[in-house]
């Protein structure tokens, strides 16, 4: 996969954090990625499991999807670089809070078994 | 303690957090945050200390000091209890491990989080903002321990504990400003005695610094701090540590304007108050103000005064 390729449907999906993410909503931590998309940080790969993209969130609880389901509500998942197995889920700019709360939704929560640490 | 949002997920190859974010930048805009400033980030679920800086491909990002992570989200820290029943056997210890020292900084966190408004209020305004800042600067963070204890200080003024703990923080941080403030704060008619030890500790560290030429009025000043240290009020309730460190300091002085025998039955009198300071032994049997002298003096005042 090279930078920018959006990420086959059933590629994992993994936020950290406990969804829906009510700390802050999903629609005020968008930003413009450098390589040029808009939208929020997540981590995805192609063959990497939950478990495995959890260990680059240093948070105890991950919210998780898929690829396909994101792309079924409307949006595209990128691979983008950062740090980890960075991937960005590209949203409308602006987003409407009320859509981010429905995609938030979509994540289903795990606990995190081993979260980033002190690299 | 105030924070600013941070999206821990967006972090740069480096691991650093992107601080572009619409939650960051106006949290960013409304503290007035510059890169280089030091600030505590979080997303609700963590607290990171972090310093602020540009980067060339993503802007405004945070650098994660690690050592400073709270978990929020663990469910095993969220018992208020528990928390404090821990935190209290920690702060009666006489001194504590870097391991256990940072686990005060992170329970002092946990509590004012997890507990309520009622337990919260038993405490004293700025009560934690100060024990952490205490711990910020045994571990090595003084430009977190500034944050901190400047938020004590705007929650409680005119404490002198708290001015005395600000004054050795920013000793470490910058030094110029803490001569400034050392300044000031010694020209108060009634400044206490564990204030005046410090703006004492910080024009001896600046003084040592200065050339000879440039010395005595600095050194006159701090003798004639010392000679108001033992009329201030709070004198008798001062710390053995903080009476053996204004008596090392007026020692060298001494020593350094040529007054050998009154310099070294001062610190005599530091060996007597303080033996946990191992160097002072040595430096009873100084006679120069020398390169070997400045080189103690910097380790001893290297100590938080805190510890």
């Amino acid at each position: 996969m090279a930078e920018g390729d959006p990420l086959p449907d059933d590629a994992w999906v993994v936020r950290g954090g406990l969804p829906p993410f009510r700390g802050k909503p999903l629609h005020s931590t968008c930003n413009e990625h450098p390589s040029g998309y808009y939208g929020f940080s997540v981590q995805s790969e192609v063959g990497f499991t939950v478990e495995q993209l959890a260990t680059e969130c240093p948070h105890k609880s991950v919210g998780y999807t898929t690829a396909g389901e994101i792309r079924k509500m409307g949006y595209e998942v990128r691979e983008t670089y950062g740090d980890g197995r960075h991937a960005t889920v590209v949203v409308p700019k602006p987003w409407a809070p009320k859509a981010a709360e429905q995609l938030a939704q979509l994540f289903r929560t795990a606990k995190n078994p081993s979260p980033k640490r002190q690299p | 303690m105030n924070t600013i949002y941070a999206d821990f997920n967006a972090r740069t190859e480096a691991g650093h957090v992107s601080l572009t974010c619409a939650g960051s930048q106006e949290d960013i805009r409304t503290r007035g945050l510059q890169p280089g400033d030091w600030a505590w980030l979080s997303d609700s679920e963590l607290i990171f200390g972090a310093k602020l800086a540009i980067d060339d491909r993503y802007g405004l990002v945070g650098i994660l000091d690690w050592d400073t992570l709270v978990h929020l989200d663990d469910d095993d820290d969220r018992d208020p209890m528990r928390i404090q029943a821990e935190l209290r056997e920690l702060l009666e210890k006489s001194a504590r491990s870097q391991e256990e020292e940072s686990r005060v900084f992170q329970l002092l966190t946990l509590f004012e989080e997890f507990s309520v408004p009622a337990a919260r209020s038993a405490f004293r305004p700025g009560y934690f903002s100060f024990q952490r800042a205490g711990s910020l600067l045994l571990l090595g963070k003084p430009e977190l321990a500034l944050l901190e204890i400047d938020d004590a200080r705007r929650l409680n003024p005119g404490r002198s504990n708290d001015d005395q703990l600000f004054l050795d923080v920013l000793r470490h941080v910058d030094l110029a400003r803490a001569t400034r403030e050392a300044e000031a704060l010694a020209a108060r008619p009634n400044a206490p005695a564990d204030v005046l030890a410090e703006c004492v500790n910080v024009l001896a560290t600046h003084a040592d610094s200065l050339p000879d030429d440039q010395f005595e009025p600095a050194g006159r000043r701090i003798l004639e701090w010392a000679d108001r240290f033992e009329r201030a009020p709070g004198r008798e309730r001062v710390r053995a540590s903080t009476l053996a460190r204004l008596l090392f300091n007026k020692g060298l002085v001494l020593l350094r304007l040529g007054d050998v025998t009154a310099a070294n039955r001062v610190i005599e009198l530091v060996v007597a108050i303080d033996p946990i300071l191992s160097e002072i032994e040595e430096a009873t049997r100084l006679t120069v103000y020398d390169k070997h002298t400045r080189d103690l003096a910097a380790r001893i005042r290297a100590r938080p005064t805190a510890a």
